[in-house]
């Protein structure tokens, strides 16, 4: 589809002008994609293989919880764990990469653990405690790395779309009309000179 | 300082109220959008949601995507996991690649 503009000399140069930026954007943006991709294709990997290990330890925290639930009456667990003791908190701290602001999660734990007495409570509360205690970290991390790849796939689609936008749409059409510009003045350009030799021909007749 | 919480049911939230983190009982449909509505009010960073209880939420939490905080982290609970974390990471490869390549490579080796 051509511009809808007219064929004269200064949009020619305007034109060409907007078609040199245009390509400019689009080699930067397409370079940006792939420098995306690249961190999100090292990313995920991990990412992945992070999420089933987490998975896998919490089920065992669960496990060794349900192994405690068993060998203490329901009351008594209940009291054991009604007021914690240990305070967690959670520090931000951004980190830049490309044009994404990621979160990095780092975990404060206070205070001590173990919210009872350790006479009316089994060593297997300990134990599931611990493990609990263990996979807390992991499940932050988690947490920020899978923050940090959602809105790495958020910019690579923005990105990939200006890139498609720019490469499929904007350029083409851009070149089109200069083509077609550049036509019609040399269309012009020839007119006159068969006029001017028409004109020639018919004062040197005389 | 920001606050970690979990919404999970009874078994899964025990567990992890003793270590201080603030959780959130839930069984239902109304008392998990409750949950959530609170983690939202609150300055929590990270919350950790059962797959369960996020499956009831799930459309809830998609109109407020665009909040940086709170991170929601899926965890399976104590009956295992339904799988809805891995789908939520082969949906964000969807997202950027155009296709699944990781977790389709699973299932052929």
């Amino acid at each position: 589809m051509n511009l809808r503009i007219n064929p004269t000399r200064m949009e020619l140069l305007r034109l060409k002008k907007r078609v040199r930026v245009a390509k400019r954007g689009h080699k930067l943006l397409k370079d940006k994609r792939d420098e995306l991709m690249k961190r999100f294709m090292a990313l995920i990997r991990d990412v992945k293989n992070m999420r089933l290990t987490v998975e896998k330890r919490l089920m065992e925290a669960y496990r060794s919880f349900l192994v405690a639930r068993a060998v203490m009456s329901p009351e008594v667990l209940e009291e054991a764990i009604m007021f914690p003791t240990q305070q967690v908190a959670i520090n931000i701290n951004e980190v830049r990469m490309m044009s994404i602001i990621a979160p990095v999660f780092t975990l404060q734990q206070e205070g001590a653990m173990y919210s009872y007495g350790l006479a009316s409570s089994s060593s297997d509360l300990d134990a599931a405690l611990d493990t609990f205690s263990a996979v807390l970290p992991l499940l932050v991390e988690l947490a920020s790395v899978e923050r940090s790849l959602d809105l790495l796939a958020e910019e690579i689609e923005k990105t990939r779309r200006r890139v498609n936008a720019l490469e499929y749409v904007l350029i083409p059409n851009l070149e089109k009309t200069v083509k077609s510009i550049a036509m019609k003045l040399s269309e012009q350009e020839r007119a006159a000179i068969t006029r001017l030799m028409k004109i020639k021909d018919v004062v040197r007749a005389k | 300082m920001y606050k970690i919480g979990l919404i999970g049911d009874r078994d899964t939230t025990m567990g992890f109220r003793a270590l201080g983190l603030a959780t959130f009982e839930v069984s239902g449909q109304s008392d998990t959008e409750q949950a959530v509505m609170e983690v939202m009010r609150d300055n929590f960073a990270v919350v950790l949601i059962t797959e369960r209880a996020y499956a009831r939420v799930a459309q809830m939490l998609h109109e407020h995507r665009d909040r940086a905080f709170p991170v929601y982290s899926l965890i399976p609970d104590n009956q295992g996991s339904i799988g809805l974390g891995q789908k939520r990471l082969s949906k964000m490869i969807e997202r950027a690649i155009g296709v699944d390549i990781l977790f389709k490579e699973v299932g052929k080796n």
